[in-house]
C-alpha cells in the first residue's frame, strides 16, 4: 500500500507541501493553449527539471 | 515505446480500406480486440499502465464488402497513438476512426465516395502489429462500432436502400423473415423501392435519434458536479511503488489524476507541485477547500474525520492504517453530524487563510462532506474485508 494516507509520514509529505503553498492547483484545460504554458514558462524561469513517466 | 502485452493483428496483411463503416464486414475480418477490452502496457518488462480500448482491431481487412453511395463524406486527420489515422466525417456528428495505417490516400478536407481508397492498413503508432483500429464517434464521444455496421446484424448490406444488390431478406430473432429498413446512411442512395417512405421515415428518426442523444448529454445549464470521488486508474497504487523504487526525485510534478496525484507526489517527492483542479460548479475558482482541510486536519484519523465521522478516541497520529479501517466502521455519527462539518470546515479554513467562503463555496464543502458522510462508512466496511 502506497497511498498517501496508508502513513502518517506519507501523510506529513503532503501536508507540508500544502502547508508551504508548494502544491499548486490549476484550473484550466490542460490540453488547451494556457493551462500547461502557463506552468511550462514558470518551470522554465526557475529552470526545474521535469521527467515524463 | 509501450507495448501491450497481447499483441495484436500480426497476420494482417496491408489492404485496401473502404471508405465508410458500413463497408466493414464482422464476416470477413477476425477480431483482435473489440469495444471496452481491458489492456495491459508493458514497458522494459513493467507493467506501466491499464487502458480500455475504444474500439475495434481488426485483424483482417482483404475482401471487405464494399457498396456504391454517391454520398460524400469529408475526412479529417488525427495523429498521436493513432499513428497514420483516418476520421471520416459522415454529418451530424457521426465520424468513423481508422487508425494505425501504413499510408494514407486522402487529405484533410477531401470529400471521399463510399468506394473511395482511403488508405492501407499498417502498424503506425502504438501499434502491435500489422491491423486496422476502428471506432465510430457519435458527438465527439466513442461508441460500440459495432453497432453502426450493419443495421440487421446479419448481413452487411441488407437495409432497404441496399436490397437491390442482392442483400437479401433479414431476419428476426425469432427467425422469421422481416422486410428490410433502410440504413440511415444509405437513404440517399437511390435504391430505396418505397417511393422515398422508408428513406424519409429512417432519415427523420435518425436525426430525430442523433438530437436526443445530444440533448441527454449536455447538462441544462452547462455546468455540472464533476468530482465523484473516484479514480479511473485503479492500479495507481502499484505504480507509485514503482516510482518509489526507480523514479524520478524532486524537481516538479505536473499531475491530472484527481486521486493519484498525491500517492505519485509521496513517491517523488517533488519541490513544487502543480496539479489540475476541477472547476467548481458555476466555473468559479474557488478556494481549495479539500487543500486547506489538509492542512488544518491534524493527522491523518482528523483528516479523514473532517470529511464523515467524528474521529475514533482510539485513534492518534501513530496508528496504521489497518487500525483506522478498523476504527470507522464501528465510529458513531448522525447525519447532523456530517451536517456540522462544513460549518466547522469553514471556521478551520477561515481562522487559518482567512478565505471569505461563498454561498458557492459552503455548497462544495456540503456536497463534498455529505458524499464523505454517506459512503465512507459503507466503503470502509468493504475494505475491511476484503483485508482479512
Amino acid at each position: 500500500m502506497r497511498s498517501f494516507l496508508a502513513t502518517e509520514e506519507n501523510f506529513a509529505v503532503i501536508k507540508d507541501a500544502q502547508r508551504g503553498n508548494l502544491i499548486v492547483p490549476v484550473t484550466g484545460d490542460v490540453s488547451g493553449p494556457r493551462a500547461l504554458r502557463a506552468v511550462g514558462s514558470y518551470l522554465k524561469a526557475h529552470d526545474t527539471p521535469v521527467t515524463a513517466f | 515505446m509501450a507495448r501491450r502485452s497481447s499483441r495484436s493483428g500480426p497476420d494482417g496483411a496491408r489492404d485496401a480500406l473502404g471508405a465508410a463503416s458500413s463497408s466493414i464486414s464482422s464476416r470477413t475480418r477476425r477480431f483482435e480486440s473489440a469495444f471496452a477490452d481491458r489492456r495491459t502496457y508493458v514497458y522494459q518488462g513493467r507493467e506501466v499502465d491499464k487502458q480500455t480500448h475504444l474500439g475495434f482491431d481488426l485483424a483482417r481487412s482483404r475482401h471487405a464488402h464494399r457498396r456504391g453511395q454517391p454520398r460524400p463524406y469529408r475526412v479529417r486527420r488525427q495523429p498521436r497513438i493513432y499513428g497514420n489515422c483516418v476520421i471520416i466525417d459522415h454529418g451530424m456528428g457521426v465520424q468513423s476512426l481508422y487508425a494505425h495505417l501504413s499510408s494514407i490516400g486522402v487529405k484533410p478536407g477531401d470529400v471521399v465516395e463510399k468506394e473511395a481508397q482511403i488508405g492501407r492498413s499498417g502498424m503506425t503508432g502504438l501499434a502491435g502489429g500489422d491491423h486496422l483500429h476502428f471506432t465510430m464517434l457519435v458527438n465527439g464521444q466513442m461508441v460500440n462500432p459495432i453497432e453502426w455496421w450493419d443495421p440487421t446484424g446479419s448481413k452487411i448490406g441488407s437495409c432497404g436502400s441496399c436490397a437491390r444488390r442482392g442483400n437479401g431478406m433479414r431476419v428476426d430473432l425469432a427467425g422469421r423473415p422481416r422486410r428490410p429498413l433502410p440504413h440511415p446512411l444509405c437513404v440517399d442512395s437511390g435504391g430505396d423501392r418505397s417511393g422515398g417512405r422508408d428513406a424519409g421515415r429512417a432519415r427523420q428518426t435518425f436525426r430525430r435519434g442523433l438530437l436526443e442523444a445530444r440533448d441527454r448529454s449536455v447538462e441544462p445549464d452547462g455546468t455540472f458536479q464533476d468530482d465523484n470521488f473516484t479514480s479511473n486508474e485503479t492500479e495507481y497504487a502499484e505504480f507509485a511503488a514503482l516510482l518509489e523504487a526507480s523514479g524520478p526525485r524532486g524537481g516538479a510534478y505536473i499531475g491530472v489524476g484527481p486521486e493519484q496525484n498525491f500517492s505519485y507526489m509521496v513517491a517523488i517527492r517533488p519541490k513544487i507541485s502543480f496539479i489540475r483542479r476541477h472547476p467548481a460548479p458555476g466555473g468559479d475558482a474557488a478556494p481549495d477547500v479539500q487543500g486547506d482541510l489538509r492542512v488544518v486536519g491534524g493527522p491523518r484519523g482528523v483528516h479523514l474525520a473532517l470529511f464523515s465521522l467524528p474521529r475514533p478516541a482510539a485513534l492518534d497520529a501513530h496508528s496504521t492504517i489497518e487500525e483506522i479501517w478498523r476504527a470507522f466502521p464501528t465510529a458513531s455519527g448522525t447525519d447532523s453530524c456530517a451536517m456540522k462539518r462544513p460549518r466547522g470546515g469553514q471556521g478551520a479554513v477561515g481562522r487559518t487563510h482567512r478565505f471569505a467562503l461563498s454561498a458557492k463555496d459552503l455548497s462544495q464543502i456540503e456536497y463534498v462532506s455529505r458524499a464523505f458522510f454517506e459512503l465512507a462508512r459503507r466503503f470502509i466496511t468493504v475494505v475491511t474485508i476484503r483485508m482479512r
